[in-house]
């Protein structure tokens, strides 16, 4: 029995490291595809940090008027973006496909991964490599290292560092589970993205001033908040609690999206679409 | 016969109007997208008027304006972003991408007037839905616009408005044209969209801002399209010369610039047939 259990445990170890290899080589080959255009390839990537410190300054001219308010200064805010840039730019920088899955559906080259041998949901989710991501996540660790820095507090690193993971899972998940209308929905790409965007315009808000009725909406049935807020909540007060939330609540969506996946995948016609992926 | 030569030729004119129109009733069947569209601006408003609510809580008035000024003004940026005016380069670079505006070129129209009309007609029924949701937060959050209305006010706002919609048109226009040279006009797009989002007022009002960004608000294209939201601040009647002074600067000099760049993008445009 403890060998049968053993064998299960290493072929689902082996499993995943199988599917992260294949998702290696999808990742190498985009990141090459990329470099074919090095103009674009470095605008787009100084463009992005450009583009991100619109957010910052905008907030730091908030905060400059209205000064601190709730315990909430520039300093949070510099936290607040890295932590949202950070687990945007990993997360669509390296699984950038779940946002592409309208146009899979649609154009019908979602084929392709069906008749992949890999684990469907990680094969679309890696299958593209979003160049402006590197963008966000590089000026995100900057911006987390001028927090640290700030407050003087190298703990803090580690704390956003044991929450990283679980909000580049929720940013995922929820984008995996708007993308699934596309199944549902014809021509559904505008309409995807506008619902991504419901989710995602509320994570460069401060979470301490909302107040309670807004701040159990925004954690958890639009879990805006627990991608950026939330995690520097954790972080200044030290909270392990909070921290197990930000994880809870991660779990949970991850699970909704498999479930929303799978269930959605269903509904899938094929288009007889033929064609070679990379 | 003079002056009947001498007037525009409007039924030149129709044929824009009717792809406007054909763009509009398409897009109305897409329910979903006005649905999710009106959704992402309801939470958005929501949430920013949430956080102004609170950072105003324990005061009337923060450097002498008022919650109402405050978010009536930043409800004026989504009145902006509702016209989808913005995606005027998406279009472009989309076909100059795909190589269909060589297709449209050898038509007896012009291809960015062509784009535009379809672009605001296809924002037609999200723009409607989007600004009646921005209006009804902005009645229920902030409450009735902090302005005397006159009849000069609203010829103002309604300028400013008007010449504001004309410089953004021209500017994404613009920034679609240098799609011809560049690979991607995405971060080009980023960085003058953020501009204007910073200097029109977007989550700040052009009110709380330091003199020297006051002063670049006024005077930079990214600003003085958005320079009718300036009209719920009480000193709005002073600075109207101004505002609207630089609004028609910035139109004539990004106009010529797009003409200018459109028949030179022509000139190197490589046709690949098919």
């Amino acid at each position: 029995m403890a060998v049968k259990r053993k064998i299960i445990k290493r072929s689902f170890v082996s499993g995943v490291i199988a599917e992260l290899n294949v998702a290696r080589i999808v990742w190498l080959t985009n990141f090459r595809a990329a470099m074919e255009f090095r103009t674009a390839f470095v605008l787009q990537i100084v463009g992005m940090m450009i583009n991100d410190c619109a957010f910052l300054a905008l907030w730091i001219l908030f905060f400059q008027v209205m000064g601190n308010v709730n315990g909430w200064g520039s300093a949070q805010i510099f936290a607040l973006l890295g932590m949202n840039l950070m687990c945007y730019g990993f997360a669509f920088g390296f699984a950038g496909g779940s946002l592409w899955m309208p146009r899979y559906v649609e154009q019908g080259t979602f084929d392709g991964f069906l008749l992949s041998p890999r684990n469907l949901y990680i094969r679309t989710v890696a299958s593209r490599f979003d160049l402006a991501g590197l963008g966000d996540a590089v000026l995100g660790v900057i911006l987390i290292i001028a927090y640290a820095v700030m407050t003087g507090s190298a703990l803090s690193l580690v704390w956003f560092a044991a929450m990283l993971p679980a909000t580049m899972i929720l940013f995922l998940s929820v984008s995996v589970v708007c993308s699934t209308a596309a199944f549902y929905l014809p021509d559904s790409n505008h309409t995807i993205m506008a619902a991504f965007k419901v989710f995602m315009n509320p994570t460069m808000y401060p979470s301490a001033l909302f107040p309670k009725v807004a701040r159990f909406i925004f954690i958890v049935l639009i879990p805006s908040l627990t991608v950026g807020g939330l995690p520097v909540e954790a972080v200044m007060g030290h909270s392990l609690l909070t921290l197990g939330l930000v994880w809870l609540i991660a779990a949970l969506w991850l699970l909704l999206s498999i479930a929303a996946f799978y269930g959605s995948v269903r509904r899938y016609e094929s288009g007889n679409y033929i064609g070679i992926r990379g | 016969m003079g002056l009947k030569s001498s007037l525009p030729n409007f039924s030149r004119l129709r044929k824009y109007w009717v792809a406007a129109r054909i763009s509009a009733r398409d897009s109305s069947s897409n329910y979903a997208t006005i649905f999710s569209n009106s959704c992402a601006v309801l939470v958005t408003l929501v949430a920013l008027f949430s956080v102004y609510h609170f950072a105003f809580a324990a005061r009337p008035s923060v450097q002498g304006v008022t919650l109402s000024m405050a978010l009536w003004s930043i409800g004026m940026y989504t009145v902006y972003w509702s016209t989808g005016v913005r995606n005027v380069y998406r279009d472009i670079a989309f076909d100059v991408k795909n190589g269909s505006v060589e297709g449209i070129l050898n038509k007896p129209v012009d291809y960015i007037v062509l784009t535009v009309c379809k672009r605001l007609g296809r924002q037609t029924w999200v723009c409607i839905s989007t600004l009646t949701i921005a209006f009804i937060v902005l009645f229920v959050m902030a409450g009735a616009p902090p302005v005397d209305f006159s009849f000069i006010w609203l010829v103002e706002f309604l300028s400013l408005g008007f010449f504001g919609f004309l410089l953004s048109m021209f500017s994404f226009a613009l920034i679609g044209i240098t799609s011809f040279w560049l690979d991607d006009p995405e971060p080009v797009m980023w960085i003058f969209d953020k501009s204007v989002m910073i200097l029109g007022g977007s989550i700040v009002p052009v009110i709380f801002f330091p003199d020297w960004l006051k002063l670049l608000a006024t005077w930079l294209p990214m600003g003085a399209m958005i320079s009718f939201a300036r009209a719920f601040t009480s000193d709005f009647a002073a600075q109207f010369p101004t505002l609207l002074l630089s609004q028609l600067l910035w139109c004539v000099i990004i106009l010529s610039l797009a003409i200018f760049s459109w028949r030179r993008a022509k000139k190197i445009l490589s046709i690949y047939g098919g």
